[in-house]
């Protein structure tokens, strides 16, 4: 649960660097912020399982509840479009640790450009790092049964402010170090926390769904939030495929 | 019996886990394990009691996370909590009772806040200190035996815990860390710097708990040992928690924890228990199996020329790896000290702490393993000054700071936020110096620097420096303060005044060398007055090296110096088969290569993107007499004014744009060394923004993206850094008249601050403010009452423009 390498996926972090194909400048500040990175990285994950349903709140007309088999209940009815018929789910939350906030606050002081390029190196590493969590996962999963992508509090209609609900139930803080602010902000900065529904679908068959159902990201305004939270779909080769906002910046082509 | 009557004397245990058998009992992810203790009080006293029966001795109150944060809206106060929590260890005690009462002791256990600290969360020091103080309060109504501070991961929240245990209680203060196996604290910090830390700050045994298992424990003990005399305690995982299916699980069984514990026992282990995952099972066996033993006698010796001599372990620390006296001589940066700095003192005037970082960071890159920081100017609050400056460092670097204050005010603040065991600058052998300096240094678990001189002045005697250096080290004693926390300085006196000044130096430098005494120096003083002072300066410093000078207050930035350094340790045997000279000299060129400036005009430079090759250009440019004015209107201008088209039409892209915004800075910085030699005034300086992120918001990259490009349009920026409270934003736009904010916000729980912000600001000025950040949108922007909004930084250079009617 800690210590783990990461993979560095270069490509990725010039994507979210905006830097276009064949900006060798562009290039040369994203090797320069990653070695500078690499030896701050602190990675860990923590995770739960729990048995779950969706819920209809009172007076409401569509499933708009998540409810967890400890008495937790989540608001949010794009979230239980997502968890669906799962009934099962995981609360995950993972950190590059807070060395690599102090890492981008020295970046910060000596060049703007060394310091989006460090942003981005470090959006890279963890969501890098959360695949390979997820990938874990998977692989400790009976066979029949998939993870599906990660969803986080601040997407779609999920209010940031049920980070408070999930925090003390994945107790992140004790295990991994991973803390929320009073205004709902995660501290390390370079952290993810999500919910993953485990499903009886294929990953084919899941991604199938998507593309017919409706978009339960379609009033999230993808290219206004923070650039970790733009790669909803874990399909490794190209995440952006089936995200319905096609005018990204961050969209791979 | 007192717990100290034992401690060290004999193997004493601690029971095993709480949170994982309470969970087995029934207590559900998100519950409150503390509430237990009044609502399933029977559960927790027969988990306490089994342990007891199990052999252990002290039992840990379940008051892990009983503090107010947590316990707001469970319905119950600390107290309530922290005295049924007691009550439950009594009633388990009073149950066994073939085990003798002077043997029971129940510690009251103080966990992590669950919220990180300053700066890289939001909970200030002092507020982590109230919030361990009323549970300490509560503790001693309890009538606890003892203070066991546990599953610390950063030493900064440690610091908080201990200072309030020994603020409001007379009790023994023990402390535990969960180190990873690389032994490293979540913030950083190594083993021996947290160890280093909690022995500074006077506790009475220190440990490892929960993250590893005993194996790895046994592993890491001995660097603990290395730089402690303190008992050791050891309370680890049944094993390394793995996940299996979302589930923790712990693999040690209770034969193989105990086999290890026996490791741990060995490597000097006194007090021997268990953490998550362990149960009455473990600590049966491991009191059984070590049954009969006597403690291992402790004797710290790492990193020391004089073994022999017990704990003589000089160090100190920030919150990453140790530094240690008495080795490689021990490099001090000076240059964080207005005296004779003009730029510095407008920086400490305009609170630009920046600045400030910048200094610290250049000399850390050029050698220096200390960072010494003095902010005393007059007409400044040097207390709020200097912990503003050691706070901003140490969010930014986890090296060792010195303290550097003779106003003893801003001495204690300082020393009290300080995250590690600081070095202190300094004490003397004035009566009044030491009866001020000493109780803080022992408080706070300093280093000091003992100067060689006292209310006579300053002897011209070796013999007389000595006298002082013994007096200050005698009276550091009667305060509980150990000879090896005492550096002393003989005073560096110049040269060209009396020839024999340096003689006198040396011979204190080897005298207290020869009694185990470390000093240190600042070198350059002994040049005042000469021609080519770095040559006398690097000389006198290997000179002091060779007679024993253990560390140097001096320019790192001064290659004469460095080199003298790094020869000496290279002559001396300190750099071993000279490796770290070769690989330093060996390829260097011998002179700087000279950045090749006429291919680029600035205007290129910048619009390319190219930092060091603009610096480069400007200053040619100044050389040829033109004036600063000149080229900011003819080059920087022009150059950023292309960029920003090219971004505003997608030719060019954020890389571009921040890397001419670099260029653009470069070229900027050499126009205001010209400008009255790096001062500005008010006449040639810009008209002033007022930029914040707002109160709540802790995401500062597009707020520096702005500031950069405002400044670099020759804007005044006064930059009041992110998670600013309303009424600061206010009152630096009035005292700055500023005729424009700016203000920004990345997520939504933060708008809400933003709005509340702008309001404060319509109530009492009539500025105008641009709002951005990743929530907002223009029609957002609106409704919040702002005056413009700006989606990214050339749109702010636009609308700043427009405001000034550039």
């Amino acid at each position: 649960m800690s210590n783990d390498i990461i993979f560095f996926n270069k490509k990725e972090a010039l994507r979210y660097f905006r830097a276009q194909p064949g900006d060798a400048q562009a290039e040369a500040a994203i090797d320069v912020a990653y070695q500078k990175l690499k030896r701050e990285l602190q990675p860990r994950y923590t995770v739960k399982r729990f048995g779950c349903r969706i819920g209809i709140e009172r007076n409401g007309t569509s499933p708009s509840l998540v409810l967890l088999d400890n008495g937790t209940v989540f608001r949010s009815k794009a979230l239980a479009r997502y968890v669906g018929e799962a009934k099962e789910l995981f609360l995950f939350g993972a950190t590059l640790g807070s060395r690599v906030d102090s890492a981008l606050r020295r970046m910060a002081l000596t060049s703007v450009a060394e310091a989006g390029a460090g942003q981005a190196v470090a959006a890279a590493l963890i969501e890098t790092y959360c695949d390979n969590c997820c990938a874990k996962l998977q692989k400790q999963l009976p066979e029949g049964k998939h993870l599906k992508w990660r969803f986080s509090p601040g997407y779609a209609d999920w209010p940031l402010e049920e980070q408070r609900i999930l925090f003390p139930v994945l107790d992140c803080a004790h295990t991994i170090g991973l803390t929320l602010t009073e205004s709902c902000m995660m501290a390390p900065v370079k952290s993810v926390t999500a919910v993953m529904a485990i499903t009886d679908a294929t990953a084919k068959e899941e991604s199938e769904r998507i593309d017919i159902e409706e978009n339960p990201l379609e009033d999230f305004n993808c290219n206004r939030k923070v650039t970790e939270r733009h790669n909803l779909f874990s399909n490794p080769d190209n995440k952006c495929l089936r995200c319905g906002k096609t005018d990204c910046e961050f969209r791979q082509k | 019996m007192p717990v100290l009557d034992y401690l060290g004397k004999e193997l004493l245990y601690f029971d095993g886990a709480m949170g994982t058998r309470l969970q087995a009992a029934g207590l559900k992810p998100g519950e409150l394990p503390e509430v237990w203790n009044i609502t399933h009080g029977d559960v927790v006293a027969d988990i306490h009691a089994s342990y007891v029966r199990a052999g252990a001795n002290i039992l840990k109150s379940n008051t892990f996370g009983a503090n107010a944060l947590k316990m707001q809206d469970s319905g119950y106060s600390v107290e309530d909590v922290v005295l049924a929590a007691f009550e439950n260890a009594r009633r388990a005690f009073a149950s066994v009772p073939e085990v003798p009462e002077e043997k029971k002791f129940t510690a009251l256990d103080l966990g992590p806040t669950g919220k990180l600290l300053a700066p890289y969360g939001d909970l200030q020091f002092e507020e982590a200190v109230s919030l361990y103080a009323e549970i300490v309060r509560a503790g001693m109504k309890a009538g606890a035996d003892l203070i066991l501070v546990e599953t610390m991961s950063d030493t900064y929240e440690a610091r908080a815990a201990i200072l309030a245990a020994k603020e409001n209680s007379d009790l023994p203060v023990f402390v535990t860390f969960t180190f990873d196996k690389d032994g490293k604290l979540l913030n950083g910090a190594d083993v021996e710097t947290a160890v280093l830390m909690a022995d500074g700050l006077g506790v009475d045994a220190v440990g490892f708990n929960c993250g590893l298992g005993p194996d790895l424990v046994a592993k890491l003990l001995p660097r603990a040992r290395s730089v402690t005399d303190l008992p050791i305690i050891a309370n680890p995982n049944a094993g390394l928690p793995t996940e299996q299916n979302g589930k923790t699980v712990f693999t040690t069984g209770p034969e193989e924890f105990a086999e290890y514990m026996l490791d741990v026992y060995r490597e000097g282990c006194t007090v021997l228990g268990g953490c998550c995952g362990t149960d009455p099972g473990y600590i049966r066996l491991v009191a059984e199996r070590t049954k009969g033993l006597k403690p291992v006698a402790l004797n710290a010796t790492a990193a020391t020329n004089n073994a022999e001599k017990k704990n003589t372990v000089t160090a100190v620390t920030g919150y990453g790896a140790p530094v240690f006296f008495g080795k490689e001589p021990v490099l001090i940066g000076e240059r964080i000290n207005p005296t004779g700095k003009p730029v510095l003192k407008e920086a400490l005037r305009n609170g630009d702490m920046d600045y400030i970082c910048r200094l610290g960071l250049e000399q850390l890159e050029n050698g220096a393993h200390v960072l010494d920081v003095n902010t005393g100017l007059p007409g400044l609050n040097e207390t709020e000054t200097l912990c503003k400056a050691v706070t901003s460092l140490q969010a930014v670097t986890p090296v060792p700071l010195e303290i550097d204050t003779s106003n003893y005010e801003a001495m204690e603040k300082a020393l009290r936020l300080y995250n590690g065991k600081p070095l202190l600058n300094s004490v003397n052998g004035k009566p009044e110096s030491m009866a001020k300096v000493f109780p803080l240094a022992k408080k706070y678990g300093a280093a000091v620097v003992g100067l060689c001189l006292d209310e006579t002045g300053i002897p011209d005697t070796a013999e007389g420096r000595l006298a002082i250096a013994d007096k200050i080290i005698q009276t550091a004693a009667e305060y509980g303060i150990k000879e090896k926390d005492i550096i002393i300085d003989p005073l560096a006196l110049a040269v060209s005044t009396d020839n024999r000044n340096p003689a006198i130096d040396l011979a204190v430098i080897r005298t207290l060398k020869s009694k185990g005494i470390h000093t240190v120096m600042g070198v350059s003083n002994i040049s005042f007055g000469l021609p080519n002072r770095d040559a006398v300066n690097s000389a006198f410093f290997a000179m002091s090296l060779a007679a024993g000078l253990s560390s140097a207050i001096m320019n790192p930035q001064s290659e004469r110096m460095m080199e003298a350094c790094h020869a000496y340790c290279a002559l001396s045997g300190v750099d071993e088969g000279c490796k770290e000279f070769v690989t330093r000299y060996a390829n260097a060129p011998k002179t700087k290569t000279m950045v090749a400036v006429s291919e680029y005009t600035l205007y290129d430079a910048i619009v390319k993107g190219l930092t060091e090759q603009s610096g480069g250009v400007a200053k040619k440019l100044l050389e040829e007499n033109k004036t600063p004015l000149e080229i900011i209107n003819g080059f920087i201008i022009p150059a950023l004014n292309t960029v920003g088209e090219g971004f505003g039409k997608k030719t060019l892209f954020l890389p571009q744009l921040l890397m001419a915004a670099d260029a653009a800075k470069a070229a900027f910085d050499e126009l205001k060394k010209q400008m009255q030699n790096g001062t500005q005034n008010s006449e040639t300086r810009g008209d002033t923004i007022v930029l914040a992120v707002v109160k709540g918001d802790i995401h500062d990259i597009g707020k520096n993206i702005v500031k950069v490009l405002w400044e670099n349009y020759g804007y005044h920026v006064v930059d009041l850094g992110k998670d600013v409270p309303a009424e600061m934003v206010v009152e630096a736009v009035e005292k700055h008249q500023a005729r424009l904010v700016g203000l920004t916000a990345l997520m939504t729980t933060t708008v809400a601050a933003m709005e509340e912000t702008i309001n404060a600001l319509r109530r009492k000025t009539n500025t105008k403010i641009l709002v951005g950040g990743a929530v907002m949108t223009k029609e957002y922007a609106g409704t919040i009452g702002a005056d413009g909004y700006a989606p990214d930084a050339v749109a702010a250079v636009d609308y700043a423009n427009r405001i000034f009617k550039k």
